[in-house]
C-alpha cells in the first residue's frame, strides 16, 4: 500500500490534476466500441457535462474491471457479453431488468438498449460462399479444410468457438487472429473463415457473407450503456434519450462511415446526433493526441519505469551478488516475472491500480528489473577472482572494493542491461493503451479497430525511432564512461 | 620492531574435510625474508592468506608484530601488509599511477606524500614515468609485475606478502627483479614460490611445506647438507640438474 501510495505520488507531478469531476467515457477497443462511446460522449456534452474519454481499452474484461473500480462511469456493452463472460449464466436472451438485478449490488447499472442487436456471426467470403454452397453454419461440419481464424476473445469465450464446435460439431483447429486483421487476412486469402460482428461496417467493405446461425447458437446481443450506479442521474436520464435510436441497418451504416469513407468518430456521431435531433452539437474535429504527445506521454512512461528499475535492480543486485544461492533466487524470480505476457500483466494490474499510467508505469517496472538485475549480478559475479581477492588483499573497504574495482569493472554490463530494460520497454510501453495510458500505442490500437495502417504507422513508426535513439543514447554513454579497452574486453595477463 | 614479524600457532585449515593446512606453527623474522616452498597444493599459498585474514583458520592463531591478528579491522591491517601476486592482478580500467596509489588515497595520504612515495617507488624499479597514465593491459609482463610490487609497497608496509609473484615472468626479467628485491631493506618478507634456486636466492630462512605439514626448516645450506627426507631431495634436486 505504501508504495502505491508513493507511485501515486510521483507520478501526480507527471499528470495532469483532475479539476471536478468529469464523467469518464471508456470505450473497447473495436470501431462500433469508439463510435457509441463518441456518441454517449457527445451528447453528454451537449447536455453540459463535463466529459473526460478513455477509448481503446484492451477487451472486455479491461473495460469492466475499470468500470468496477470507478477508472470509468461508463462504456458500452453488450447483453450477451455481460451475462455470459462477465456474469458467468447461459442465459441467451437476458432482459435488461434481470441483467440489472444481477449487477446492481456491485455499484453498476444496465440502461436501455440502443436497440439494435449486434452478435456474433460467422463470415467467408461471398465467392467462396457461393462455390462451395455454403450459407448456414451447420454446413461448415462438411468442409474441414476451411482454415479459420478467429479473434482471440472469440476463441476463448465459452459463448464463442468452444460452444459453437460442440453446438456445431466443429473439429476444425482454429488459430487466433487480432480482430482488426482478420479481414485483411480473409481478403489475401490467407484464411477462409473468420468472426466478424454482425454489424460490422466492414462486411459490406470485403464482401462478406454472414452464415445463418441455423441452430440459434449465438446469444443476443443488445448495444446498451453500461454505467456505474453512482452516474449523476441527470446523465442516465441524457444517455436514457438513445434508447432505441439505432437498428442494425443504421448502425451498420454509421460503421462503415469510419471504416470505410475513413470519417472520424467524432464526425460521424455529431452528424448523428444532429440528424436524429438529439442536440445541435457543432462539429468539431477533436484532434486526437498528436504524434508529439503520444512520444512525450511515451517516454516518459518508460523513463519512469526505467528509472525505478534501476533505482530497485542496481541495488538489489549489488546487495545479492555475494551470496550465490540468494543471488540465483532472485534472478529466478525476477525472470518468472518476466514469463507473464504483458497484456496478460497489464490485466492483472487493473484490479489493484485502475486503468491508466499507474498500472502501465508499473506494469513496464517489473519488466525493467529482471535485465538490469540480471547483468548486475552476472557482471559482479563474473569479475577475475584474482582482481577480487587482491582488492581485499591490499586493504580496501567493502564500499570501496565497491566503487572503485567491482562496479567499474561491471559498469559495461550493467549499462547493457539498462539499455536492454530500455528497448524492452518502448516496446511494451505500446500495449499500455490497452489500459489507458495512451502514448504511441494509442494510434496503434485506434488504427487496429479502424484497420488503418496510416494510424498504425503513426505509433508504429515513432517508437521504433525512439529504439534507435535510445541505442544510440547508450552508445554515447558507454563510450563517455567506459575506457575502450575495457569494451574490448582486453584484461591484462 | 618486535623479534618476529609473524607467527603462526598450531594453525589448521581444512576445506570438505581435507586438511590443507596441518598444525602449522613457525616463525619468521622481523626485516628477514622468509620462503615458503613447495609443490603446488602444499598448502603454501593457503598459509600466505591465513596471514592476512583472506582465509580463516579452522584453530591456532597468527600473531602479527606480536599481536593477535585483529579480524574485526581486516583493511587496517592489510594495509600494513604489502600483497603481490602471480601475474600481478592489476586492475584494469585503472591507469598505473592509479593503481598504485588507489589504497593511499584510501587511507588519507596528502597527495605531495602520494606523489613522492609513487615516484620513490617507481625509479626504485626503474619503471619510466611515461608509464603512469596508461593502462595496464599495454605494459609487458615484467612491468605489470613491478607495478604490483610498487602497489605493494605503497604503503611503506614493514611486511610483504609475496604469492609466486615472479613464476610468470621470462628467466632474465625474473633475474633483475630479483636484484631489485635483494636491494630492499627494513622490511620482512614472507615469499610463496614453488622455485628452490629463487627461495635460495632471496631469502635468509626455507620453509618446506608438504601436504599442509612443514617438513623442514632452516637456511639454505642447512637444508641441503641435511635433507630431511626423500622429497626435500627432490626440490633440492630438481633445481641442481
Amino acid at each position: 500500500m505504501f508504495s502505491r501510495v508513493c507511485l501515486v505520488l510521483v507520478l501526480g507531478l507527471f499528470s495532469a490534476t483532475v479539476s471536478s469531476a468529469p464523467i469518464i467515457v471508456g470505450s473497447k477497443n473495436f470501431n462500433e466500441g469508439y463510435l457509441l462511446a463518441e456518441i454517449m460522449a457527445q451528447l453528454l456534452e451537449a447536455d453540459g457535462f463535463e466529459v473526460e474519454r478513455k477509448f481503446g481499452l484492451g477487451g472486455t474484461m479491461v473495460c469492466y474491471e475499470a468500470l468496477v473500480n470507478g477508472e470509468i462511469d461508463l462504456y458500452a456493452e453488450y447483453t450477451g457479453t455481460l451475462s455470459q463472460a462477465i456474469l458467468g449464466t447461459n442465459d441467451l436472451t437476458p432482459k435488461v431488468s434481470e441483467l440489472n438485478s444481477q449487477v446492481r449490488d456491485r455499484g453498476l447499472a444496465v440502461l436501455a438498449s440502443f436497440g439494435f442487436n449486434n452478435t456474433y456471426a460467422i463470415a467467408l467470403k461471398n465467392e467462396l460462399a457461393n462455390r462451395r454452397k455454403i450459407s448456414r453454419v451447420s454446413e461448415l461440419s462438411q468442409h474441414p479444410e476451411l482454415l479459420m481464424a478467429f479473434s482471440l476473445e472469440f476463441l476463448n469465450r465459452e459463448d464463442g468457438w468452444p460452444g459453437l464446435a460442440r453446438t456445431y460439431n466443429l473439429s476444425g483447429r482454429p488459430t487466433g487472429i487480432e480482430h482488426g486483421l482478420a479481414y485483411q487476412a480473409i481478403d489475401e486469402g490467407k484464411i477462409d473463415i473468420t468472426d466478424a460482428y454482425s454489424t460490422d461496417g466492414d462486411l459490406a467493405r470485403y464482401g462478406l457473407t454472414v452464415l445463418e446461425d441455423d441452430r440459434g447458437y449465438f446469444p443476443q446481443y443488445l448495444a446498451v450503456p453500461f454505467v456505474r450506479s453512482s452516474l449523476p442521474e441527470a446523465a442516465k436520464d441524457s444517455l436514457g434519450r438513445l434508447a432505441g435510436i439505432l437498428d442494425d441497418e443504421k448502425i451498420r451504416a454509421l460503421n462503415s462511415r469510419t471504416v470505410i469513407e475513413g470519417k472520424s468518430f467524432g464526425e460521424v456521431a455529431s452528424t448523428f446526433i444532429r440528424d436524429e435531433g438529439l442536440a445541435d452539437v457543432p462539429f468539431e474535429e477533436q484532434m486526437g493526441s498528436s504524434m508529439l504527445d503520444n512520444t512525450i506521454t511515451h517516454l516518459k512512461l518508460t523513463a519512469i519505469a526505467l528509472g525505478f528499475g534501476c533505482l530497485f535492480g542496481l541495488p538489489l543486485g549489488i546487495l545479492v551478488f555475494r551470496n550465490r544461492s540468494l543471488a540465483r533466487g532472485v534472478v529466478y524470480l525476477a525472470g518468472l516475472l518476466q514469463t507473464v505476457p504483458s497484456i496478460a500483466l497489464l490485466a492483472l494490474m487493473i484490479p489493484i491500480f485502475g486503468i491508466g499510467e499507474l498500472p502501465a508505469v508499473i506494469a513496464l517496472f517489473m519488466y525493467s528489473i529482471l535485465p538490469i538485475l540480471r547483468n548486475t549480478i552476472t557482471a559482479l559475479v563474473s569479475i577475475d577472482p584474482l582482481l577480487k581477492r587482491v582488492a581485499e588483499a591490499i586493504g580496501l573497504r567493502r564500499s570501496e572494493q565497491l566503487w572503485h574495482v567491482l562496479l567499474p569493472m561491471a559498469l559495461p554490463t550493467i549499462l547493457a542491461g539498462i539499455k536492454t530494460a530500455a528497448i524492452i520497454s518502448i516496446g511494451t510501453a505500446t500495449l499500455a493503451a490497452f489500459i489507458g495510458a495512451g502514448g504511441l500505442g494509442g494510434p496503434i490500437v485506434t488504427g487496429l479497430a479502424l484497420n488503418d495502417t496510416n494510424l498504425i504507422l503513426q505509433g508504429a513508426i515513432p517508437a521504433a525511432g525512439l529504439a534507435i535513439v535510445v541505442e544510440l543514447l547508450f552508445e554515447g554513454l558507454e563510450r563517455l564512461l567506459v575506457k575502450p579497452h575495457m569494451l574490448q574486453g582486453q584484461l591484462p595477463d | 620492531m618486535s623479534e618476529y614479524a609473524i607467527e603462526f600457532e598450531s594453525v589448521n585449515k581444512s576445506y570438505n574435510q581435507e586438511s590443507v593446512v596441518e598444525d602449522v606453527s613457525l616463525a619468521l623474522s622481523s626485516g628477514k625474508t622468509t620462503a615458503i616452498v613447495g609443490e603446488s597444493g602444499s598448502g603454501k599459498s593457503t598459509l600466505l592468506q591465513i596471514a592476512n585474514g583472506l582465509v580463516l583458520p579452522d584453530s591456532g592463531q597468527v600473531r602479527i608484530d606480536d599481536r593477535s591478528l585483529d579480524y574485526q579491522n581486516l583493511p587496517i591491517v592489510r594495509r600494513g601488509m604489502g600483497y603481490a601476486v602471480q601475474g600481478a592482478g592489476l586492475f584494469p580500467h585503472l591507469t598505473i599511477k592509479q593503481n598504485v596509489t588507489l589504497v593511499a588515497m584510501m587511507s588519507d595520504w596528502s597527495k605531495v606524500r602520494i606523489t613522492d612515495r609513487y615516484n620513490t617507488l617507481l625509479s626504485f624499479f626503474g619503471l619510466d614515468d611515461e608509464l603512469s597514465d596508461r593502462y595496464p593491459h599495454s605494459l609487458s609482463g615484467g612491468q605489470q609485475q613491478r607495478v604490483g610490487l610498487c602497489r605493494a609497497m605503497m604503503l611503506e608496509p614493514p611486511l610483504l606478502l609475496l604469492d609466486e609473484p615472479f613464476s610468470a615472468l621470462d628467466p632474465i626479467t625474473r633475474a633483475s627483479i630479483h636484484e631489485e628485491m635483494l636491494r630492499l631493506q627494513d622490511v620482512s618478507i614472507l615469499l610463496v614460490t614453488h622455485d628452490m634456486t629463487e627461495a635460495a636466492r632471496l631469502a635468509e630462512h626455507l620453509v618446506i611445506l608438504k601436504d599442509g605439514q612443514v617438513v623442514q626448516q632452516g637456511s639454505f645450506a642447512q637444508i641441503t647438507s641435511e635433507p630431511a627426507n626423500d622429497y626435500v631431495s627432490l626440490l633440492i634436486g630438481s633445481e641442481n640438474v
